[in-house]
């Protein structure tokens, strides 16, 4: 069982955000403005390299404590689109186990990246959770 | 996956000393972290029919805590004291208490006993004075760590989240 790691963030819902969130949208239809939310912003669950390099995109040291509750702004954000980049398949090309990207492919990429900045800018406090 | 040995000391530790030593069994002979053990732990107990079987379903939901560290809550986290030796009093730490895997009924259970509601996220945001800590300890299987948890974290000050994993 090696280390998994997971971005998390905690903060006020505003409508704005509906993108960027773990539910689809109808999942948010009576969700007032303000209320307190917690994303899962990045995961590493493949093993300790992932997740040593996911800690250090965002600052962190993965087992030290004191650095889990970091802040945002001195994440590499250069260093996070690198380590999502060619990660992610859009759903067409999930579903055939497509080699190659496509453009959408590496829109999918960008969007855990959008979404840290977007819950980033809304005020998000931010968490490095590793497990192991 | 854990080996027959360690799946049988697992259930021979939760008849005798509950479901904590099994869990922290495991940690200690695998290297897995607190929710990675404690997940793996329920399985077994669930095979052997010690947890209650319930009807399953595809939510998964879990309770976190965030406040300062201090000597209080030292031994309350997720991961052994030992691991957080240098870390200053005050710091803010994130923990994991509860976690429920694709199960409908547990979830609702769960945010029931927290006077939350799965799918209404102004309540997310507990108050957890509003827990009710009995249905917790039997939703805990009867076993109490839990409430000490959640009961000295929330006496030490940390806020506390019902949380809807991700699809």
């Amino acid at each position: 069982m090696g280390m998994s790691a997971e971005v998390l963030a905690i903060g006020p819902f505003h409508r704005g955000l509906l993108p960027f969130l773990d539910q689809p949208p109808e999942r948010h239809a009576t969700t007032r403005e303000g209320a307190v939310l917690v994303v899962s912003v990045f995961r590493a669950p493949e093993g300790s390299t992932r997740s040593r390099e996911l800690a250090a995109c965002v600052g962190v040291e993965p087992w030290d404590f004191k650095s889990h509750a970091f802040d945002p702004r001195r994440a590499d954000l250069g260093a996070l689109r690198d380590f999502h980049a060619g990660y992610f398949r859009c759903e067409e090309h999930a579903k055939a186990r497509a080699e190659h990207p496509c453009d959408a492919c590496e829109r999918a990429c960008e969007a855990p990246v959008e979404r840290f900045v977007r819950l980033r800018d809304a005020g998000f406090e931010f968490f490095f959770c590793p497990n192991g | 996956m854990l080996s027959p040995e360690l799946r049988d000391a697992v259930v021979r530790l939760f008849d005798e000393k509950g479901l904590l030593e099994a869990v922290l069994h495991v940690r200690r002979g695998t290297g897995a972290g607190l929710a990675e053990a404690d997940a793996a732990v329920r399985a077994v107990l669930h095979e052997a029919g010690r947890l209650p079987v319930s009807p399953r379903g595809e939510t998964s939901v879990e309770l976190l805590a965030v406040g300062p560290l201090g000597p209080s809550v030292v031994e309350l986290l997720d991961y052994d004291a030992e691991r957080y030796t240098g870390v200053p009093d005050g710091t803010k730490v994130i923990t994991r208490l509860f976690d429920v895997y694709g199960n409908d009924e547990e979830s609702r259970e769960l945010a029931a006993c927290l006077g939350a509601d799965v799918w209404d996220f102004n309540t997310h945001a507990l108050d957890p004075w509003r827990a009710d800590l009995d249905a917790l300890s039997r939703l805990a299987g009867g076993d109490d760590v839990l409430v000490r948890r959640f009961s000295k974290l929330r006496a030490a000050g940390f806020r506390f989240f019902f949380r809807v994993l991700p699809p």
